[in-house]
């Protein structure tokens, strides 16, 4: 339960749109270097972080810099989440989904849009993390299925593995040159583990911590 | 780490921003993933001088609210060493 959450917390049209745009385009199979490196921080994180966590009791990041510093720090740090998510993610989230709406049913993209927004806002305010968590894994299972159903077509469509392996060598490399523009090889040393960390203590800390109100531990 | 003050946890998310956007100003070449590696570095930097200079008299301790068996079992350390050990093999096949 808690793997899918933090799952369908993570896949969204970053990945079917954002990052299958980086595959096809300059940085190839090294884009999939977020998500595999993910699981490596995944295991981390549940294994050293997420129990300090649950420990604690504490449902959100800035919470816990409250108890570690100060209450400035959690204003702090709750600012800039606010400003990231608004600003950055579901302002990207909600267009490239309202722009897969768009060319999938030909809709009008403002309506699409609002659609996604608003049947997101319903159930979250509706349902609380609980109704998040259990839409994750009813979400989580489609985004999964989808991706491989997705992934089958691909290759069917440009006639078997054989003719993709052979048309895209260029782009089949995981470690790419130093002078790279989005991911060179020196990313993988520091950079990229810092989103990766980050972003994987805070979805798989959301449902873990949803987990005891699911089982009425708490 | 554990001696860090408040003060070190609230500088350190104040010159997040400035020290990136100054190396995003400056630096645009830099593969962004590598200025958030240095901007990582001169956030710990400021940190450790910050711990030097004016160390909480006692490491925090930090409250427990609930309390549960939370050690791994050994299936899972080997699952994980499993996961991480797969992704180590993907990155040298597709080298």
């Amino acid at each position: 339960m808690i793997g899918f959450s933090n799952v369908a917390a993570n896949i969204s049209t970053e990945q079917f749109v954002s990052m299958s745009g980086q595959g096809a385009g300059n940085v190839g199979l090294a884009v999939s270097g977020y998500q595999l490196l993910g699981a490596v921080t995944i295991v981390f994180v549940a294994i050293f972080f997420l129990p300090k966590f649950l420990r604690l009791g504490i449902y959100t990041m800035p919470e816990y810099l409250e108890y570690r510093y100060n209450a400035t720090a959690r204003s702090i740090m709750a600012f800039y989440t606010m400003a990231i998510y608004i600003g950055v993610t579901i302002t990207a989230v909600l267009y490239s989904g309202g722009l897969t709406l768009h060319t999938i049913f030909d809709m009008d993209i403002v309506r699409t849009i609002w659609l996604i927004g608003i049947i997101a806002a319903l159930y979250t305010t509706w349902g609380d993390l609980k109704a998040v968590t259990y839409a994750d894994l009813f979400q989580g299972s489609g985004l999964l299925l989808g991706g491989l159903v997705t992934m089958v077509l691909g290759f069917v469509a440009v006639a078997g593995l054989s003719s993709f392996f052979s048309a895209n060598t260029e782009r089949l490399h995981m470690v790419l040159p130093a002078n790279h523009p989005e991911i060179p090889w020196t990313a993988l040393l520091i950079g990229l583990w810092i989103p990766n960390f980050f972003r994987n203590s805070r979805d798989i800390f959301h449902p873990a911590s949803s987990l005891p109100l699911c089982l009425d531990l708490s | 780490m554990k001696r860090a003050p408040a003060s070190a946890g609230v500088s350190a998310l104040l010159l997040t921003v400035p020290v990136y956007g100054l190396l995003q100003w400056r630096f645009s070449e830099i593969a962004f993933l590598n200025r958030m590696a240095i901007t990582f570095g001169v956030v710990i930097a400021a940190m450790t001088i910050i711990i030097l200079i004016k160390p909480l008299a006692e490491p925090k301790v930090m409250p427990k609210k609930r309390d549960f068996d939370m050690r791994p079992t050994p299936l899972v350390l080997w699952l994980g060493g499993a996961v991480i050990a797969a992704v180590i093999l993907f990155y040298i096949v597709f080298w």
